[in-house]
Parts: structure tokens; sequence; C-alpha cells
């Protein structure tokens, strides 16, 4: 740069104060206010289409492990259909030949008037049987060390013989083969033919479904949104926006126990420390200012809320019920950043005064707060597996503490049975 | 404001909290304004210039990084930068614009003649206003943050050669003005 270079910056940057700062303040403020409104409120939404999200994923998961489970036991109901179709149409006639049906080896063992039967049993009966077949079967049966069996011939013939026959055992074994078809045609009470063991019970039905557990079940879990604003109404204080978390256990018929754990977050921003916020400690300020004045506190606030109670639910119509709670909580607020302004008042004399401003930061006291009691009422829609909830608690501060406040909540609650 | 303070300044502009930023808006306005004003042509424009400058400084303060050294000297040089590229942004349609003075030719005047020294920082700000601001822009680069030409060109998206030609002119429009004033003041 030359020498008119260098003069010339000399002289852009001697001191000069431009006047229009508050003018441009407000400006500024005006921008600011509305930005942070558009970014509060897509973060919220943001917020509340995550959570959305969630909950939709989740349920879809739980909707498509159901849906498996249903179709494995329709599959299993149709299997289980299937066989006793097939099980009674076995034991139904052919309408062709009207002879028996085919018996199942099970059937085939006792017996009956089947044609197939009587062939074989004539042959056990034929003269040519040896004579040495009653003496063989005495003999192992002495050996075995039971009681001596009768004969297969014996059980046979006296199977098919009617009660009253009159022909004996031994004429039986050395008679010629005995033609026996025309007691086949004879009904026989079944009785008479077959012992109590020998009766055929039918297959056992697969096991009745059992019901959807869901409607039934004892547990709930599930997840709530809550809004809350301070009672009686803090000025420079928030509405509390929060999220939470509840289970639910019934003890009997419509009374259950409750417990939930709430998280909440709310703005302050007061001309003084708010009554009921205690833990604002401000910071002492630069030695030698007298006559100040606090202007304004600000600070973004938590409270997490734990809670034990008891709920009544009252039926209405068919899937709809009034929900009564009463319940105990416990309430922490962390300690967090909290800005304060103040303005000197003045020293006095005459012309027009321009306070003086001077900001500090402190942080804010951990504070508990016990013996909180919630009295609560809501509408509750249930459905086989879920439920959802529109509820409204009054939170009172039993015991009046530090950073303590009264508050009117309300929360929309989706659970799941189990 | 101490460096401590300043940097629980930050930290409350970065959560937004309005306190802090009316304290850095108090402490940097005329710092802003002072830079503006060599790009804006006027109190009104420079004002803008100025807002828009901290409206990002508060919605983009996490971009800040500083790691060690003078914090206040570190964020006002970022924060100029914020300054010079809002009011290069504001008027960049106008700096390719060739004005009728453009398409004069150059001629040498004569110099100030020491008048320059005389004039206050008001009267120095009123001849850049008269100035086109395609020149403008490029002697207040140049000279006002001592950019090179070729930082110049990559910033203004022209070539060195348009920002030795605007620079000349500049003077050339300057020295002008001021070489009119001395003439005038010798005829009172």
């Amino acid at each position: 740069m030359n020498q008119f270079d260098d003069l010339f910056k000399h002289k852009i940057d001697e001191e000069h104060t431009f006047s229009g700062q508050n003018r441009s303040w407000e400006t500024l403020d005006r921008n600011l206010q509305a930005f942070e409104a558009g970014a509060a409120t897509s973060a919220k939404a943001l917020m509340i289409w995550k959570a959305i999200a969630l909950v939709a994923g989740f349920s879809a998961i739980l909707l498509l492990v159901e849906l498996n489970q249903l179709v494995s036991q329709l599959k299993n109901l149709q299997q289980s259909a299937e066989g006793v179709q097939t099980l009674e149409a076995s034991h139904l006639p052919t309408a062709e030949t009207g002879a028996l049906p085919t018996l199942s080896p099970r059937q085939s063992a006792y017996p009956t008037l089947s044609s197939g039967s009587m062939e074989s049993r004539r042959t056990r009966i034929d003269h040519s049987t040896s004579v040495d077949t009653d003496s063989e079967i005495l003999l192992a049966a002495q050996k075995k060390g039971s009681e001596p069996m009768r004969s297969t011939m014996d059980q046979n013939v006296e199977a098919i013989l009617p009660r009253n026959h009159t022909l004996g055992k031994t004429d039986v074994a050395q008679t010629d083969s005995i033609e026996l078809k025309t007691f086949a045609q004879t009904p026989l009470p079944i009785d008479s033919l077959q012992s109590k063991e020998d009766i055929i019970m039918p297959e056992p039905l697969p096991p009745i479904i059992d019901p959807v557990a869901g409607v039934n079940g004892k547990w709930r879990a599930g997840v709530r949104l809550l809004v809350g604003t301070t009672m009686p109404k803090e000025m420079g204080v928030s509405s509390l926006t929060g999220k939470g978390i509840g289970i639910t256990r019934r003890i009997w018929k419509g009374i259950s126990m409750t417990a939930s754990a709430d998280f909440f977050r709310f703005e302050v921003d007061a001309e003084t420390i708010p009554a009921h916020f205690a833990a604002f400690d401000p910071p002492p300020l630069s030695p030698g200012q007298h006559f100040h004045d606090l202007k304004n506190v600000s600070s973004s606030m938590a409270l997490q809320q734990y809670s034990l109670g008891i709920g009544y639910t009252i039926p209405i119509v068919r899937h709809l019920g009034v929900s009564l709670n009463i319940a105990h909580a416990w309430a922490y607020s962390p300690s967090k950043v909290a800005y304060f302004r103040f303005e000197d008042m003045g020293h006095g004399g005459p012309g027009p005064y321009h306070p003086e401003e001077e900001f500090a930061v402190a942080k804010t006291r951990g504070v508990w707060q016990s013996n909180i009691w919630k009295l609560g009422i809501g509408l509750q829609y249930d459905w086989q597996r879920w439920s959802i909830g529109m509820q409204g608690d009054y939170a009172i501060q039993g015991k009046a503490s530090e950073s303590s406040f009264s508050a009117l909540y309300t929360n929309a609650s989706l659970q799941y049975k189990f | 404001m101490t460096d401590k303070d300043f940097i629980v300044v930050l930290r409350g502009c970065k959560n937004f909290h309005r306190a802090s930023q009316y304290q850095l808006h108090s402490e940097l306005y005329n710092y802003a304004m002072h830079v503006a004003r060599r790009y804006a042509g006027s109190n009104e424009s420079a004002e803008e210039i100025a807002n828009d400058a901290f409206f990002k400084v508060f919605t983009k303060l996490d971009q800040f990084v500083h790691q060690n050294g003078d914090i206040r000297a570190a964020f006002r040089g970022w924060f100029r930068r914020i300054v010079i590229n809002t009011a290069i942004d504001g008027s960049r349609s106008s700096l390719h614009t060739p004005t009728t003075d453009e398409l004069l030719p150059i001629n040498e005047c004569a110099e100030d003649n020491g008048l320059l020294e005389k004039l206050t920082f008001e009267q120095v700000l009123q001849l850049l206003d008269q100035l086109p601001p395609a020149y403008r822009t490029v002697f207040g680069l140049f000279v006002g943050e001592g950019y090179s030409h070729e930082e110049i060109a990559e910033l203004l998206q022209i070539t060195a050669g348009t920002s030795k030609s605007n620079l000349s002119r500049a003077r050339q429009h300057i020295k002008k003005m001021l070489s009119k004033e001395v003439a005038f003041n010798q005829f009172i």
C-alpha cells in the first residue's frame, strides 16, 4: 500500500461511536424471538414425531410377532381338524360294497367278525392242528412261572361261540373245522365279544386354544407424554413439558398398583426470582456497587418426578372406563445455570440517568422435593393388547419446602398388556 | 469485561439467553458498525449489515471454535469476517454491474494536497459512500482489511486484474473528489 492508502486506513480506523444501538437491538431481538419460536416449535415437533415413530415401530414389531403366533395356531387347528375328519371317515361303511372298512392295526389285534379273521380262525381250529399245541402252551406257561394260560384255540372259540354253547374245549380241538360262517352273520352284543379294554376309543382331540392372555393380563407398561403448569401460575415460569414411562399391575378386579417416572423441562424468565424456586442464589456483585436492583432471572430448568400409587378403573361402556388414581411422588430439580441481570439504581443528581447493567451467572442448587401427593382422574380405552388413556393429575406439595410448588398435569399414555 | 466474563457471556449466548446476547451486542455493536460502514454506503445499510451479522453469530455460535490464546481477539476476528461476508453478500449483485464511470478512461488526478489528513471520520465515510459499490468494496478490502488482490478475487468471484483495476479507479475517484474539495475551498 502506498502513502495514500496508509493515510486513508488510518482515517477509517479512527475511534467513532455510532448511534442507534437501542434501535438495532430491538430489531435484532424481534428477529431472534421469531427464530427461537420457530426453532422451539420445530424441535418440539421433531421430538413428538420421534416419539410417535418409536411407538409405531415398537407396535409394528409386537403386531408382527402376534400375527406370526396366530398363523402358527391356525395351522395347528387346520391339521387337527383334518385329523378329526380322517378319523371320523374311517368309522363309516363305504357305499359301494357295504363291506366293513379296513381296520387299523390296533383294531385288527382284537377278534372281530371280519372275514379275514374268520379265515385265520378256521385255520387254527382245523383238525390238522397238532394235538401237542396245548401241551406246548402249558409247558411254556409253566416255564414262565405264570398260571397256565388258556390256549389260543380255546380263546378264539370262546370268542366266537355264544355263551351257552355246548361244545367242549376238547371237542372243539378234535372236531373237524367248524363252519363258523353262520355265526358271523348273527349279530352279537358287543359286550360278549369284547372286554372293556378292547373297546376302541377315538383319538383324543387336540387341546383347545387358550384365549388371548392380554385381555386378562395383570401387567401393563407403556410411555406417556405430559404437559403441566404450576398452581397457582408463577409469572415467568413456562409450562412444564415432559415424557415418562409407567407400569401398572392389576391386584383385584379394577384395582391396580401404579408406578411412573416422568422427566420435565421448563423455562424461567422472570423479573424476580420465582417464589417457589428458592434454589436460585444470586452471586455477589462487584465490590463498590450500590443500589443494585435485580431486573431479570433466566434459566432452563429440569424436573424429575417418581411416583407410586393405586388406581381404580370403573367400566362405563364396552372397553371405555374412568380411571381414578392417587399416588405419592418424589421430585428432583437438578442443578442448572441461571443468569441474573442487575441495574445500578443511580447515585442521585440532576439530569437524565442511564442505568448501568451488570450480569452474573450462577448455578442453582439441586433440590429434592418429597411429600407430593397426586390425585388424578381420566379416561381409559382398552383393546386386547393395548390400552390408551388420557388423565389429569393435580400434584399437591404436602409440606412446604425449598423449591416446592403445586402443579396441574395432563398426560396421554399408551400401554401394552402382558 | 474480563476474559472469564466474556466466556460466560458466550456460553449464555449459546443457550440463547437474551441477557447474554444483549451484553455481547453492546460490546460489539460499534465494532460491527465500524467494519460494515466501509462497505454499506449509508448508516442505515450498515445497521442492517450489522444486525444480519449479529443474527448469524447468535444462531451459529457453535461454529466458533477456540482452543488457546486470546479468546476475545479470536472471536473479534471471526465476527469481523462474518460482517465482511454479510456486507459483500448484500452488495454482490452490484459488484459486477459496470457503471458509467467504469467506461470512462482513467485520468490521472492531482494529489489531495494534504486535505485527507484534515478530514473527519464522517467526511471520509462520505467519500467512500460516493464510490460505486464495486470500487468501494475492493478499496475497503484492500486498504481496510489488507487482503491481497488474489484473495479479493476469490472472495468477490472476480479476476485479480479486475480487482486491481477497481482499486486504481477507486483511488482516482477519491483523489478527484478531494481535488474538487480543495478547489472549492480555495475558491471560497
